[in-house]
């Protein structure tokens, strides 16, 4: 399969990801999955100053660690990462269990593109960067835990780095 | 911002440096213009063959077919999903060596709300 991603948009629908998740927990025999649901809305703060002035901080989930760091686990870990901004990306690692980690491991930007948005610095379409940027393991089964050890940890890591915006990349 | 792309390349393709920037580019500017909470924009791109939408969670399986995926062998043969593990997975012998090596309290500065 070539992997590249092309100017346009596919004629089908998105990658039913919670049909298939349905269909393999009841081929196990056990209860449907049951999803977290957000039903209030969050107000949107707008950004208050143009990208080009914005200093940014990279906040991804797919389990980057930097070598020298220990590693995520992957049974509900709920800890964090902190990647200063001037990390080598050839220090970058992932540990994740809920995705193929072979594209990110060849090339980190997949998933944490840091590299990236130091270009973007450059080319001065951003403003900057923060000194530390974090990262955390998505696959955390317990919606409790994610809410009330891995976000306090996140923000406190905003509040102290003070972006202007946060770039939150899933995986 | 949706990124049309298989599980794991939410920011690009590997050794694309240029879709990378250009991807990013255009989810910051798209961000940045939100006017209102919950809105959802796709991004104006899509992976270069649809096969892997049809089947999104394959590469589970081809681990499991390469008993990759921490399972014991014979174990739960339909079930595809990788074992959770209270470990540290390194992705290589060589940072288990150096995360060992690295002074605790240095560790704590960086890896926040992990134990002893």
């Amino acid at each position: 399969m070539a992997r590249q991603l092309v100017p346009g948009r596919s004629s089908l629908p998105p990658a039913d990801y919670l049909e298939e998740t349905r269909a393999l927990y009841n081929s196990l025999g056990y209860d449907s999955y049951r999803w977290a649901e957000r039903t209030e809305v969050t107000p949107l703060t707008p950004l208050s100053k143009p990208l080009s002035d914005s200093k940014i901080m990279l906040i991804g989930s797919g389990g980057i660690y930097r070598q020298g760091q220990v590693a995520f686990h992957t049974k509900d870990d709920t800890s964090i990462r902190l990647i200063a901004a001037d990390t080598p990306t050839s220090e970058l690692r992932t540990a994740h269990f809920a995705y193929d980690q072979t594209d990110a491991r060849d090339d980190i930007n997949c998933v944490f593109p840091l590299e990236r948005l130091h270009q973007l610095v450059d080319q001065g379409f951003i403003g900057g960067l923060t000194a530390m940027h974090a990262a955390f393991m998505g696959g955390i089964y317990s919606t409790r835990r994610l809410l009330s050890e891995t976000l306090p940890r996140l923000l406190d890591q905003c509040q102290e780095h003070k972006p202007d915006l946060v770039l939150l990349v899933p995986v | 911002m949706f990124v049309d792309a298989p599980l794991g390349h939410t920011t690009g393709p590997p050794g694309e440096p240029a879709t990378q920037l250009q991807l990013l580019t255009d989810g910051l500017t798209a961000g940045a213009a939100i006017k209102q909470s919950g809105t959802i924009v796709p991004l104006p791109y899509r992976w270069s063959d649809d096969e892997w939408r049809s089947d999104a969670l394959s590469w589970s399986r081809q681990r499991q077919d390469q008993g990759d995926t921490g399972r014991p062998p014979g174990s739960a043969p339909s079930d595809t999903r990788n074992e959770r593990n209270p470990d540290p997975q390194f992705q290589t012998a060589k940072d288990a060596e150096l995360a060992a090596a690295t002074d605790w309290d240095d560790q704590c500065l960086v890896c926040v709300g992990i134990e002893p």
